[in-house]
Parts: C-alpha cells; structure tokens; sequence
C-alpha cells in the first residue's frame, strides 16, 4: 500500500458523510451572533519587519547607552578576530530572537525554529564559542567580580527585556512562557554585549558565569514570569 | 478576515460557515466528544475574535486559525489533566470528558486517524482534513516544514500498518459470519 492508495482512502473516508459529524446551523449561528455583537473596527498589526525593526533597536539601545555611561575596557582587549566572532554571533543570535519576537506576536507566523530550539540552541552555541575562544585560568576574586559584572548585566538585561515584553503584547501572544523566555534571552543577550564591550576580564570561568550567566539569568526569569502568567489565566 | 477586522456585519457569519466544518472536524479527531468539541470550537471563536487585530492582511488564514485553535486544545487538554489529577483521590472517578464516547458513530476518517499518536494526527488532520500545505501546517504548529514532512511520513506509515491489518481481519470477520 503506497501513499496514493492511503491518500485515496483517507478521502474516501473524508468524504463519507455521518450526521454525528455535520455543523448545526445553529450552532454557527450562534457563534456568528456572539462574536458580531462585540464587533468593532481594529487596526491590524503593522508589517513584520516594522516589529523585527523594533526588537533589534530594542537589543541596540542598552549597548549604546552602555558605550556612552561605561569604559570599554572589554573591547579594548579583544584581538579583532575575537570581536569579529563575538559580536557577529551576538549580532546573529539577536536578529534570530527579534525575528522570532516579531512571528511570536501573529499566530501562524512564519519563524526561523521553534522557540524552544531557537532559546536552547542560542545559549549553547554562545557557552561553546566561549569556551572555544577564552583561556580557563583560576582567580583570586572570581565570586566578587562574577557577582559585581552579573548584577551589572542583569541591570542592562532587564529593562531590555520588559521593553521587548511591552512590544510583544501590543500582538497576540499564545504561549508567555515560551515568548517570555524569548524576550528575556534577548534582554539577556544585551546584558551580555556591554558586559562583553566593559568587563577586561575575559577568563572562561568569569565569562560563563557572569557574562554568560546573566544572559541565562533573564532567559529563566522571564521563562518562570511567563509561564506564571499563562497560569493565571489558564485559570481565570 | 479583512472584512472582520473592519466590521462587516456580514464577516462573522461568513467566517463562521467557512471555517467552522473544518475546525469542528479538527477537535473532534483529537479525541474531544461532540459537546467538548462544539464547546472548543465556541471558545476558538471568542480567541480569534479578541485576537482579531493579531491577522496581518494578506497573510494565509488558515494556519493563523489553526495556531489558535491548537492553542485552545492545548489549553483544555491541561485543564482536564488538572481536574483529574486533583480528583484522583475521589472514591468514584468520571468519565474523563469524552475521551472515547462517540468514536463508533464518528466518521470513519476520525476513527482511523484517532489511533495515530497526537503529534502525527494532528499534521494528518490539518493536511488531509483542512487542506493545509506542509507550509501552512509548518506555520501553524510553530514548527519547521522537514518536522512536519517528517510526522507525515511517520504518519503514513502508521496508517500503512493500521490499514493493511484492518483488512485481513474484516475478513476473518466475514468468513465467521458466514
């Protein structure tokens, strides 16, 4: 039996007709008179690129302020290669969430990956570059200096990400949890881009806990605040 | 979908008798009885018309549609798993709400792709059922098209297995009747 013959079939089947599956006119009708006694004009959502334009300048805007209120101490350090790859990859990984952000706010969207892969997929390959292009050396101070640059991403990562949520549901958006960690993963990927531009300290260890850290800090906070949200109104 | 966005009086009804068959079909194969489905299929409504703004114009409808009506099983699916959990302890449990009632007197086609597990069925029934492309499937399921080529596969392989070893037994059946 090949695909034809089960395709044949199916519609053979389909087109069977059985009353226990028939439409009531009145259920329809009702359906059609419940949802025309609210109706109202709105104005759809605007293209989507206008909303991916705007998640990108929303990831932009900490990194700006950063170059303007912070050293660059980070940069400075860096060998070209290693900004190239750094900062490509942060550019990539945030033009793919603004993308994602911007198909999260039509259902039925076209998206690059589903946002789980996407969310997972970012944090691992940004932890593997890391791991690849930075030298793993013990320090002296590594908590104070992780906890200092960790509260100062999550003070970059934040704002951001609630900009992004504030954006997001001027759409429809069907799953918070997911999109949430989406928009904190974005946060937390600017958190990590002026930690990157400030911190000198590009120890692997500091890197991944701090830097990275702080990324993966926002992803799970606004996982967690989303899935509260989805809930709440689950139940209500 | 343009037309409702802008309040046309005519739209709901339209998009009501155009969708609603299908839609109803969509809930019904995923194992909802006729009441859950009909319940489903109101509650789809009320989310696409508060998610009416949501539709960019000249986008595909159905997979904007789907994705909601998708979201909306999903929604009932944990709901009922929480009351069941929680009633658990109960001496005398109910009937999860229509898990298998009305499969006999279902169509055919429902009853077939109900032994398919969930995922597969789903790309089965939005395919052969609503006339989605793979895209359109990909779209609404939040999924890639090689994901959704893959459930097909997968899906047509299990209805292989189902069809081929349906076949000999209404046979065997036959023969006993006789």
């Amino acid at each position: 039996m090949n695909r034809t013959d089960i395709d044949r079939v199916l519609v053979e089947k389909l087109s069977a007709q059985s009353a226990g599956c028939e439409l009531r006119p009145e259920l329809t009708q009702a359906i059609a008179e419940r949802i025309g006694r609210n109706l109202s004009a709105v104005r759809p959502l605007r293209p989507f690129g206008y909303y991916a334009a705007g998640f990108a300048l929303i990831f932009l805007a900490p990194i700006v302020a950063a170059l303007g209120m912070l050293s660059t101490n980070g940069i400075a350090r860096m060998s070209p290669a290693a900004i190239v790859l750094a900062f490509g990859a942060l550019a990539i990984c945030a033009a793919l969430l603004a993308v994602s952000l911007a198909a999260d706010m039509s259902p039925g969207s076209r998206r690059p990956a589903p946002s789980v892969v996407l969310t997972g997929g970012i944090l691992l390959s940004l932890a593997a570059i890391f791991c690849v292009l930075l030298p793993y050396r013990t320090e002296t101070s590594f908590w104070v200096q992780s906890g200092l640059c960790l509260q100062l991403g999550v003070v970059f990562a934040v704002p951001t990400a609630a900009l992004a949520w504030g954006l997001l549901r001027r759409g429809a958006v069907l799953s918070p949890a997911m999109s949430g960690a989406t928009a904190g993963l974005l946060g937390g990927l600017a958190g990590l881009a002026v930690l990157e531009i400030h911190c000198p300290d590009h120890n692997l260890p500091h890197v991944l806990a701090a830097h990275w850290g702080a990324a993966l800090v926002c992803t799970a906070a606004a996982w967690l605040a989303g899935a509260l949200m989805e809930t709440r109104v689950r139940r209500a | 979908m343009s037309r409702y966005q802008q309040s046309d009086p005519a739209a709901p009804d339209a998009l009501a008798a155009s969708i609603s068959p299908a839609l109803l079909r969509f809930f019904r194969c995923n194992w909802a009885s006729r009441d859950l489905a009909e319940d489903l299929l109101q509650e789809t409504f009320l989310k696409i018309h508060r998610m009416r703004r949501s539709y960019r114009p000249g986008e595909a409808v159905l997979p904007w549609v789907y994705a909601i009506a998708r979201n909306v099983r999903v929604d009932n699916y944990r709901r009922v798993r929480r009351i069941v959990e929680h009633e658990a302890a109960a001496d005398v449990l109910p009937e999860a709400a229509g898990r298998n009632d009305g499969l006999e007197s279902a169509l055919e086609f429902d009853a077939l792709v109900a032994q398919l597990p969930d995922a597969q069925r789903e790309v089965i029934v939005m395919l052969k059922a609503a006339g989605m492309t793979v895209e359109e499937v990909a779209r609404a399921t939040s999924s890639t098209v090689g994901a959704v080529k893959l459930k097909a596969h997968r899906a047509y392989g299990s209805l292989r297995a189902l069809l081929t070893s349906r076949a000999p037994r209404r046979i065997g059946k036959q023969e006993a009747a006789e």
